[in-house]
């Protein structure tokens, strides 16, 4: 198959993702930390960053059909697992909240999701990264909370140590 | 009585709560297909500079960002009263149909796809992404393949494929080079093969296979809207064209909208269920539905007199033999998509092969006044319509955005409803109650993303079954 024109972020060999709706308050920390990446700290060739808002399911599942694929995948996201707010987490893919499944879930199974496909059936390793959100508002607020604006940095500057 | 509630309906974008009441004889006496809006963008809007809205609305929805980018463009474009350079309106058709292209297969193959390469009746556990890696692995391939093609072709020409904000009020902000083009080209052509290759494995394959189920399930009658050119179909820029179930239709210029579409409000749903206002009433009874339209891939194909590329016009003519005009078979819609991916790849070529493309200048300076600005494209899932007034100063005072989906609700309720009543008799239905559903929603591609922004639950659809006395007796998950 020609590889010609595959798009950058399923060639490199780690695959950073920020997940969120910047739409909706503290939502929009993945992509705030992806903005932070970008703008912030030196890339290296062989990770690729993406602001991928809503559409995570877009990318995750040609991932996980495409024959080549990055080693490591690594998810930004704001997560509501009663912590307190602006706290750092990691997180295992089997304890992901029932309600964030959905965003990286074409829906398939009772309880699938793309992330645990691509860890169990794809060998490829996921790193959820999240942050505890303090205020995601029902209707349209733009904007993080103090203390997820505070939480940015150090996501970002975690990610640089372990993986850049 | 029970009442039978569906959730989650898998692989649509979003989310979506079925519920089917049942009479005291076990049959159905209703049902109603619910989701939630996104609530308070319109607000957010109003004081902003309408310029803005082109970049903002690609936020609202990870699934059809291009559509949202480009008919709020073309909002911003009215309300400064600027007529874009030619070479703009092709530079944004033309990644259009990238991003249609890439819309299309992911549905087709993916979320549609499994149930008929599987089989509607497979067992849910292979009815997926990786029972199709299982079983057709070079179609797979293909798939990816293409998708990563048309997405290169929205990134070589926008720089970005996920939120694009290269098209900006008065035109496209990045000219294309000759290099580009010719680049594009390549992917262009290798999308037109497989388009080609998708439709005659579908219709060799696919189709012949489950017309049964393609005759029956979920079938409804209903009027039509889309977007016509001079009478074709067209996808970027046009008049908006309203067809009546006995194929009668009227032409109308997007800004006369409001005069053509009223929106119905029911009480169980926050989505408004638009209707065609001319008709005076709305009535979603299967036996005498009045007002009601459908939109996305079947509607354009049905609306259309034509096609304007050869391959695509072949198809319709073919289709048209086949199942008439209109066609009102729910299933068709996937048909549709394929002649339309079909379509989008040969007018992509036509556009990469017209000398102007590479022009310069694609940009008109644009001057903040007072207006009002309707833009309008069809959107993959349908008729995107986005509205907009602004004050002296070029702000935001007033915003309705009308997706595709949305035109779709009533339809849709009307197919599950369709549905249910042929597959629960007396109180009696199977699991095969649920993929049936499922599949009459997922014809529809809806995306309850951009209708909707569930915190709570986002267990996407299920059906809950409720009896006579409004108490819920079962639960359908997969």
């Amino acid at each position: 198959m020609n590889m010609n024109y595959v798009p950058e972020c399923y060639q490199k060999s780690t695959l950073i993702l920020g997940c969120g709706n910047t739409l909706f308050g503290d939502d929009g920390f993945g992509p705030a930390v992806i903005h932070y990446l970008e703008k912030d700290c030196r890339v290296p060739e062989d990770v690729s960053i993406l602001d991928v808002g809503t559409g995570a399911r877009e990318i995750l599942f040609t991932i996980v059909l495409a024959e080549e694929k990055p080693k490591r995948i690594i998810v930004i996201d704001a997560l509501d697992c009663q912590k307190k707010p602006g706290e750092i987490f990691t997180i295992p893919i089997e304890n992901l909240p029932e309600k964030k499944i959905d965003d990286f879930s074409l829906h398939q199974l009772p309880t699938s999701n793309l992330l645990k496909e691509l860890k169990d059936l794809c060998h490829v390793e996921v790193i959820l990264l999240a942050a505890q959100p303090e205020c995601v508002p029902e209707t349209v607020k733009p904007g993080l909370s103090k203390k997820l604006q505070d939480a940015v940095p150090k996501v970002g500057k975690y990610i640089v140590r372990n993986y850049f | 009585m029970k009442q039978i509630v569906i959730q989650p309906v898998t692989r649509i974008e979003g989310h979506a709560k079925i519920t089917i009441q049942l009479d005291d004889q076990g049959n159905v006496a209703d049902t109603r297909v619910n989701v939630m809006e996104l609530r308070g963008f319109e607000r957010f809007c109003i004081g902003r500079p309408a310029e803005e809205l082109p970049r903002i609305v690609c936020r609202i929805c990870g699934v059809c960002p291009w559509a949202h980018h480009l008919a709020s463009s073309k909002a911003c474009d009215a309300v400064f009263g600027v007529d874009i350079p030619p070479v703009a309106k092709k530079l944004r058709e033309l990644a259009y149909m990238g991003h249609f292209i890439h819309s299309h297969v992911l549905h087709f193959f993916i979320l549609a796809g499994a149930d008929f390469v599987m089989g509607p009746d497979a067992d849910y556990s292979v009815r997926n992404v990786f029972g199709i890696i299982q079983k057709v692995p070079d179609i797979a391939k293909q798939v990816v393949r293409a998708r990563y093609l048309a997405q290169m072709m929205t990134q070589v020409l926008g720089g970005k494929a996920i939120h694009p904000d290269v098209s900006v009020p008065g035109g496209w902000s990045k000219p294309v080079t000759k290099e580009e083009i010719e680049q594009v080209k390549e992917m262009a052509k290798e999308c037109l093969d497989f388009a080609t290759f998708a439709m005659d494995f579908a219709k060799k394959d696919i189709f012949p296979k489950y017309l049964d189920v393609v005759k029956t399930l979920a079938a409804i009658e209903t009027g039509f809207l889309g977007t016509v050119k001079d009478g074709a179909l067209e996808l970027y820029d046009g008049d908006l064209r309203m067809m009546t179930p006995d194929g009668k239709y009227e032409d109308f210029p997007v800004e006369n909208y409001l005069d053509y579409i009223g929106e119905h409000v029911e009480p169980w749903t926050y989505s408004k269920l638009p209707y065609y206002k001319k008709m005076g009433q709305f009535s979603m009874d299967l036996d005498n539905p009045v007002g009601i339209y459908r939109v996305n891939a079947l509607a354009r194909i049905n609306v259309c007199d034509r096609i304007p590329t050869p391959l695509a016009q072949k198809e319709l003519e073919e289709f048209r033999s086949n199942f008439g005009r209109p066609a009102q078979l729910t299933l068709l819609y996937h048909w549709a998509r394929l002649i339309e991916t079909l379509y989008c790849a040969e007018r992509a070529t036509e556009l990469l092969n017209d000398p102007e493309i590479t022009d310069p200048n694609t940009w008109k300076a644009v001057t903040p006044r007072a207006a009002r600005g309707v833009g309008v494209v069809e959107a993959p899932r349908g008729t995107l319509i986005h509205d907009y007034e602004t004050d002296e100063r070029g702000m935001i005072t007033n915003i309705n955005i009308i997706v595709g989906t949305t035109h779709n609700m009533a339809p849709i309720n009307m197919s599950v409803k369709r549905a249910a009543i042929d597959l629960i008799k007396n109180g009696v239905y199977d699991q095969g109650l649920l993929n049936k559903v499922e599949m009459a929603i997922r014809a529809y591609d809806p995306c309850f993303s951009c209708a909707t922004h569930e915190l709570d639950g986002r267990i996407a659809v299920k059906i809950d079954i409720l009896n006579a006395a409004g108490e819920t007796v079962d639960t359908l998950m997969n």
